[in-house]
């Protein structure tokens, strides 16, 4: 006999001869059902219990954002000074470049030199 | 898990064990026995329950089915791998071959007393349950190789111990 028709005979005398399992007791279903929703709705508050902890974590985390990781990222709080101070060198060298051109210049020390430039001679 | 809270979760699920927990019984009876099988029933139930609303409806249910159903199975042996295996398969009646053949019943589940859990899941799927080698694989998570490598020692195994019994084949 070749090996597949003794592996076809043994598959055979085991499937024609398999243990049988017990019947279901009687309810299995309602059982199994209810088994299911029990384990789900005590799964679900596991969520929750674990909520507050991540809104916190998150918190904290944004936190230090904001207050280690602001670092070349003006804020708006700092655009403004930036602004301000923009402005008020802008202004100030602007009054002191127009005051200093409507001053007129000092004498010249050189009394000749001025001579020469009012043309007394 | 959401989806199964409502009524169409529910009558789906109800379909599935209807259909398909004789299915389940029997491969968890062949690799655990009788003594616990109404704890592991409801274990692969609810596993089911759980993974039902994600299933794909054009997906493979048997195939998935016998998957955890055998992955429960292989949990709970490895799990309890001291307990005694003699008394995990009480007689009971049954088998297409019925009362006359029951000293070849009794030498089959000698047979498969003596087997590891993985080959008597192997041996369930191929041989009981006529899986091919490739559904037997996807059912398993294994490659076709290590099934067929499996099988064929548990065959030899179940060969010898049949001669050795007596039993021609």
């Amino acid at each position: 006999m070749n090996r597949k028709h003794h592996e076809y005979d043994l598959d055979q005398l085991m499937r024609l001869n398999r243990p049988a399992a017990p019947p279901p007791p009687t309810g299995e279903y309602g059982r199994i059902l209810a088994a299911a929703q029990e384990e789900a709705a005590a799964s679900a508050p596991k969520a929750f219990r674990y909520l507050p902890w991540a809104l916190a974590a998150t918190f904290v985390i944004a936190l230090a954002a904001a207050l280690f990781m602001d670092d070349g990222r003006p804020t708006a709080a700092s655009r403004a000074r930036d602004d301000r101070m923009e402005a008020f060198l802008s202004d100030t060298l602007g009054e002191v470049i127009t005051e200093r051109a409507e001053q007129p210049l000092a004498e010249p020390l050189n009394i000749y030199d001025a001579y020469l430039e009012r043309g007394d001679k | 898990m959401t989806q199964n809270n409502n009524g169409g979760g529910q009558d789906r699920f109800r379909a599935v064990y209807e259909r398909h927990a004789p299915l389940v019984r029997a491969v968890l009876y062949n690799i655990c026995g009788g003594e616990h099988l109404d704890d592991l029933v409801q274990e692969t139930f609810i596993k089911i329950w759980k993974g039902l609303p994600g299933f794909k409806e054009n997906a493979n249910i048997k195939t998935w089915i016998y998957r955890i159903a055998t992955n429960t199975a292989l949990d709970w042996c490895r799990k309890n791998a001291s307990a005694k295996m003699e008394h995990w398969l009480p007689d009971v009646p049954g088998g297409e071959g019925g009362e006359a053949n029951a000293i070849h019943r009794d030498i089959v589940k000698k047979c498969l007393l003596r087997l590891s859990p993985e080959q008597r899941a192997v041996v369930t799927l191929c041989v009981f349950e006529e899986l091919t080698v490739k559904e037997a694989a996807t059912a398993l998570g294994l490659p076709e190789g290590t099934v067929k490598s499996r099988l064929h020692y548990a065959r030899a195994e179940m060969g010898k111990f049949f001669q050795v019994n007596g039993v021609t084949v």
